[in-house]
């Protein structure tokens, strides 16, 4: 049985496979360091490892997250593991008691499609792509819609 | 590198701890103000004034400029620690001085392969000491012949 974990911030809805989550942790303290990737501006600490923190749907030039108050979700991704910010809210769904549906086109390249639970849609996370587009160095540009498009725009351009 | 010291010194720069070795430091300077001679600076090098010490005018370099950080301290109200190299001494600015932590309190943060493909932050290394991050700083990236950037 599959199952998605559910979660908010700003304004995206986001699912993320449960197979891929790590942890949930609330209340860690966040450390700024220097010559971070793009995208990234902070890591938490888990297990002696730094942990870089995304910002999915938020622009990474806005510091408008409060750690004390929010939680962490630590996701395995192919580069290692990542930390999405997220509310209190979340939760573990079973994926029958939604249902899917698949992007034909991509809204953005981390979307691989939409979980729809309870009226509310969230948007699956392609964590490797996440990641992949930090070590591309597209981390501020992967995480925003706005960005994503922009994104699908200068690849298309580049005739890719 | 990390050398096999008692006791490290811990200065901060834009909310970043920083630890050194003890072994590179001539003095610790909290009071800038009337050794600065700011119109001998290079900022290529990261030389933001010369700093008279000891009599001598050294440079002093603030690695703000080479971290891509910004530091909300004015400058004058910033220290400076002299350090020691094969070229003589040179002066580094911090925001300020924290103090001496026992060496085998730090312990080896391993950092991930998200983090490494930065080329920049995949040649620092970071240590942890009651689970907060602190950078070891290496002088010879930001001073000398053998000078790199970080």
């Amino acid at each position: 049985m599959s199952a998605f974990g559910l979660f908010h911030t700003g304004d995206l809805d986001y699912a993320v496979p449960l197979t891929q989550i790590r942890k949930i942790v609330q209340g860690n303290m966040t450390f700024p360091l220097p010559l971070l990737p793009a995208g990234i501006n902070h890591v938490l600490i888990y297990e002696s490892t730094l942990v870089p923190i995304l910002l999915p749907g938020r622009s990474v030039d806005t510091r408008e997250h409060h750690p004390e108050t929010e939680c962490y979700v630590l996701v395995d991704s192919e580069y290692g593991l990542l930390a999405f910010v997220t509310q209190t809210n979340s939760r573990i769904v079973a994926e029958y008691k939604g249902s899917l549906a698949c992007t034909c086109e991509r809204e953005a390249p981390w979307q691989v499609g939409i979980f729809y639970y309870q009226n509310q849609a969230f948007k699956i996370l392609d964590v490797d792509e996440l990641a992949m587009g930090i070590t591309r160095g597209n981390g501020s540009i992967c995480l925003t819609l706005s960005g994503a498009r922009r994104l699908n725009e200068e690849e298309a351009a580049a005739g890719r | 590198m990390v050398g096999s010291v008692a006791k490290r010194l811990v200065f901060t720069l834009a909310g970043i701890r920083f630890v050194i070795d003890l072994d590179h430091i001539v003095e610790v300077l909290e009071q800038l103000s009337g050794r600065l001679d700011s119109q001998r600076s290079d900022l290529r090098h990261g030389i933001v004034a010369a700093m008279t010490f000891r009599h001598t005018a050294i440079p002093l370099i603030d690695p703000t400029l080479m971290l891509g950080l910004v530091s909300a301290i004015q400058f004058a109200k910033r220290s400076a620690l002299v350090l020691r190299s094969s070229e003589g001494n040179w002066a580094l600015l911090v925001d300020r001085v924290e103090g001496l932590v026992l060496a085998e309190s730090f312990n080896m943060a391993t950092i991930p392969p998200l983090l490494k493909v930065s080329a920049d932050f995949a040649n620092m290394e970071v240590m942890l000491a009651e689970g907060v991050p602190f950078v070891i700083f290496e002088p010879e990236r930001f001073y000398g012949s053998n000078q790199d950037r970080p």
